[in-house]
């Protein structure tokens, strides 16, 4: 304990050591990509299950399994052996998954855990990963979802309940540590051509289904901009929490038209029952939950992140479909008709 | 290579590769070395021609003017010479050459070779595409324009079938629309490439894609305003708006002076109508018969703006569900808001209590006003509440359906559809002096409730009289006819 307090004393702005949890995903391996060109940080302490698929050169590679029950200590461990001053949390799902037990230790239960090292080794900052789909669509939801909502829609939805149970765990720890910073980046929908998500498996089905009658609007986020923010908030301090998502919003279908894919309406009657069996024989990878967001609007104001952090997507809407789709790498095909 | 050997075209090759042999497998050797771009009888051209011009649509139908022009060079050599000249420098042709001589030359020799083919053949559909499905495509997409006459005859030489070709293709684009065209477009590129890369581009997920995104893009923007409008969609409706408007209901819209040319304001009317046409034609009114084209977004009803269909169309033509927030920013960003305080109670009323209007809400409108500070614009309608006589309202099983009740009017259950037509009444908008609330009263006041209802049913009021004016007005002229 005596050590991680005179570690804290002398942070350097200019040595930093940067501790990334779940850096097998695609954001915490470009994250590590963009540190490790940052000469502002000395160490990048890479902590997963698995290595990341990158050369290596001031990263660290620990691995540690969250869901173990002693996972905390060897956090604490890496952390004060490696003298990190700053954590980013992004071992999270990014897709449902049936193994709802599993994803609960991985993700509530390794948050816990995640925080309690922190605590522990008196981390200066932890940037923490969350969704906007958390706030939930609904009927009643305005057309901008400000991050003073309260995030309890999807309650019912397991692979969201761990993810809110995580974003209060990090409140909570910011309240019983009020010398950390602590950063909850809520991500739109991030897509891309690298991304493996639950929405692009679902913009990735030959016959993409989609609620005959409804079409409310969406909001992407590009797996660079994603990537950005949160290169953001490491690099300077922003407490609180804030929505990051692409500018601009279209219609569902307008997305599905411009990335030239077939949507198949299903009639209102019969999807919850139909996802139902889906979700339960294994056919879907999502479940009934998620059919919500095909219908009701569920799009976050990003006025306060621009505003404070000085966030600014380099891509709109419309260029992360098309490239999304491919379509910008071939100049022959130009999208949409005559707009 | 298959489907080649049925086609009349490589026939013709075939004779020709007998004349000149040792030509074809140059021709081989030099297609395969590179990626094979274009049917067969032009391969030469493809040769140089190929890298520069990608197998896009765009290209396709600029690179046809080029060998119109081409083989009508001044000095044509007699067809023995430009045959053994042509074929030997295909063989071994530097690439330094000038590419206008090499081209014209290139180009002299594929509209040759597509003589031999005419005499060989007769007559060849000009639009023919190496692959079936194409073809077929093509022909039932629309009538194939006719050849010239000076072209099917082999005596005349002419332009060449190529330049015919591509001139009545460019006549018959420019009078086709949508999907056709663009299919066309897309098999006039494929026509002019090779077989495989033409099945290859068959095959390829993308070019599907390229043409699903074309087709279902045809009524859509690429961009939305932040609150869903679409505006290609909405000049779309556009024709079927201003039909209500100027014909059916023959709207008069008065008092546009009080809409003011920029900034934010609301329009507070009286509600009716099962469906929200009166929101559409006040929107119509601020749109096009207001100088300054002001784009007013109706705050739609909660259970209207989630009702499958008509909820994401209304989305798309500018409505925004109705709530604080939502109202607050559009009015910040200084946009002008159509606002019914009666809500649902407006728009199921009774035809016996037409044009009596209902409690104005709890207020909300006013405490917007009084917080944004943006003025209120009492606006009457009158004539949207005869459209739809409701008799009376079925509220048993609604709930069900996810609708607050069913209207019954003398025409709606019993005609079926039918009765959803509204009737053709003349109407009358009229927008009346702004009232400003936020100048009289305070920020504070929005937190005093009597204050916030006593200003309701101020403005509430004024409409009242406002409409009642206006029926007087209609009755006087009734009588007077």
């Amino acid at each position: 304990m005596t050590q991680s307090l005179t570690y804290r004393q002398h942070y350097d702005p200019n040595q930093r050591v940067i501790a990334i949890t779940g850096v097998s995903s695609h954001i915490g391996t470009e994250l590590i990509k963009r540190l490790e060109k940052d000469r502002r940080y000395k160490k990048i302490l890479a902590i997963d299950i698995c290595r990341p698929n990158i050369p290596l050169g001031k990263t660290e590679f620990h691995k540690v399994d969250l869901t173990q029950p002693t996972a905390d200590a060897a956090v604490a461990r890496v952390l004060s052996r490696g003298e990190a001053d700053s954590l980013v949390h992004l071992a999270f799902l990014s897709r449902p998954t049936h193994h709802a037990t599993w994803a609960h230790e991985l993700e509530a239960i390794g948050t816990m855990h995640v925080l309690n090292a922190c605590a522990a080794c008196h981390i200066r900052k932890v940037v923490s990963w969350s969704l906007c789909a958390l706030y939930g669509p609904s009927p009643t939801n305005p057309n901008y979802l400000e991050e003073t909502r309260e995030p309890e829609c999807v309650a019912e939805s397991r692979f969201f309940r761990d993810k809110l149970e995580a974003e209060k765990l990090a409140l909570r720890f910011q309240k019983e540590n009020p010398q950390s910073v602590v950063t909850i980046l809520r991500t739109a929908p991030i897509i891309g051509p690298q991304i493996d998500n639950y929405v692009t498996r679902y913009l990735s089905l030959p016959l993409v289904p989609t609620l005959m009658g409804y079409d409310p609007l969406i909001q992407l986020l590009h797996e660079e901009d994603a990537v950005g923010a949160f290169k953001l908030a490491v690099d300077a301090d922003f407490p609180g929490i804030f929505n990051i998502a692409g500018d601009g919003v279209l219609p569902l279908s307008t997305v599905l038209s411009m990335a030239g894919l077939l949507a198949l309406p299903i009639p209102g009657l019969f999807t919850n029952s139909l996802a139902k069996i889906m979700w339960m024989t294994q056919l879907a990878d999502t479940p009934p939950v998620f059919l919500d967001f095909l219908r009701y609007i569920c799009v976050a104001s990003t006025t306060k992140t621009k505003r404070v952090m000085g966030y600014s997507p380099r891509y709109p809407i419309a260029e992360i479909v098309a490239h999304y789709a491919g379509f910008d790498k071939r100049p022959e095909i130009t999208l949409g008709g005559r707009s | 290579m298959s489907p080649k050997k049925k086609t009349p075209r490589s026939k013709a090759k075939k004779s020709k590769t007998k004349k000149a042999p040792k030509k074809k497998a140059s021709k081989k050797k030099a297609s395969k070395k590179k990626a094979p771009k274009k049917a067969a009888p032009k391969k030469k051209a493809s040769k140089k021609a190929a890298p520069k011009k990608a197998a896009s649509k765009k290209t396709a139908s600029k690179k046809a003017p080029t060998k119109k022009t081409a083989p009508s060079s001044p000095a044509r050599p007699s067809e023995s010479v430009r045959r053994t000249r042509s074929s030997a420098e295909a063989a071994k042709l530097p690439r330094k050459r000038k590419p206008s001589a090499k081209q014209a030359l290139l180009a002299a020799q594929a509209a040759e070779s597509r003589r031999i083919d005419i005499q060989a053949v007769g007559r060849v559909p000009e639009n023919y595409v190496d692959g079936g499905m194409a073809y077929r495509l093509s022909r039932s997409a629309h009538s194939m324009p006719q050849l010239p006459t000076d072209v099917k005859s082999a005596a005349n030489p002419g332009p060449g079938i190529a330049a015919a070709t591509s001139s009545a293709l460019a006549r018959n684009r420019k009078s086709e629309k949508g999907l056709l065209s663009k299919v066309r477009g897309e098999l006039v590129s494929i026509r002019d490439s090779n077989v495989i890369e033409s099945t290859r581009k068959l095959g390829r997920k993308s070019s599907y894609r390229a043409w699903i995104s074309r087709w279902r893009m045809r009524n859509r923007a690429e961009a939305v305003d932040p609150y869903g409008l679409d505006p290609v969609y909405a000049e779309r409706l556009r024709p079927m708006l201003e039909y209500l408007y100027r014909n059916y209901w023959r709207v008069e819209a008065t008092g546009m002076e009080n809409i003011p040319d920029h900034g934010g304001a609301m329009l507070v009317g009286n509600h009716s109508g099962t469906l929200p046409y009166d929101g559409a034609m006040v929107m119509y009114a601020a749109k096009y018969d207001h100088p300054a084209h002001r784009t007013a977004r109706p705050l739609v009803e909660n259970f209207l703006f989630h009702f499958p269909f008509i909820g994401p169309a209304l989305n798309r033509l500018g409505g925004v569900r109705a709530c604080q927030e939502n109202a607050e920013r559009l009015l910040n960003d200084g946009k002008m808001t159509i606002v019914f305080p009666e809500g649902i109670k407006g728009i199921g009323k009774l035809y016996k209590d037409r044009y009596r209007l209902a409690r104005f809400g709890r207020g909300g409108f006013i405490k917007l006003a009084l917080r944004t500070g943006t003025p209120i614009i009492p606006t009457a309608i009158v004539g949207a509440e005869e459209i739809h006589p409701v008799v009376t309202k079925v509220t048993w099983l609604t709930k069900y359906m996810g609708i607050p009740f069913v209207p019954v009017t003398p025409t709606f259950p019993w005609l079926g559809p039918l009765g959803l037509i509204p009737l053709p009444s003349r109407w009358t908008i009229r927008f009346g002096e702004p009232i400003n609330v936020s100048e009289e009263f305070g920020d504070d006041d929005e937190t005093n409730r009597v204050m916030v209802t006593k200003l309701a049913e101020r403005v509430r009021a004024t409409i009242q009289g406002m409409v009642d004016e206006e029926l007087a007005r209609r009755a006087a002229e009734k009588s007077g006819r």
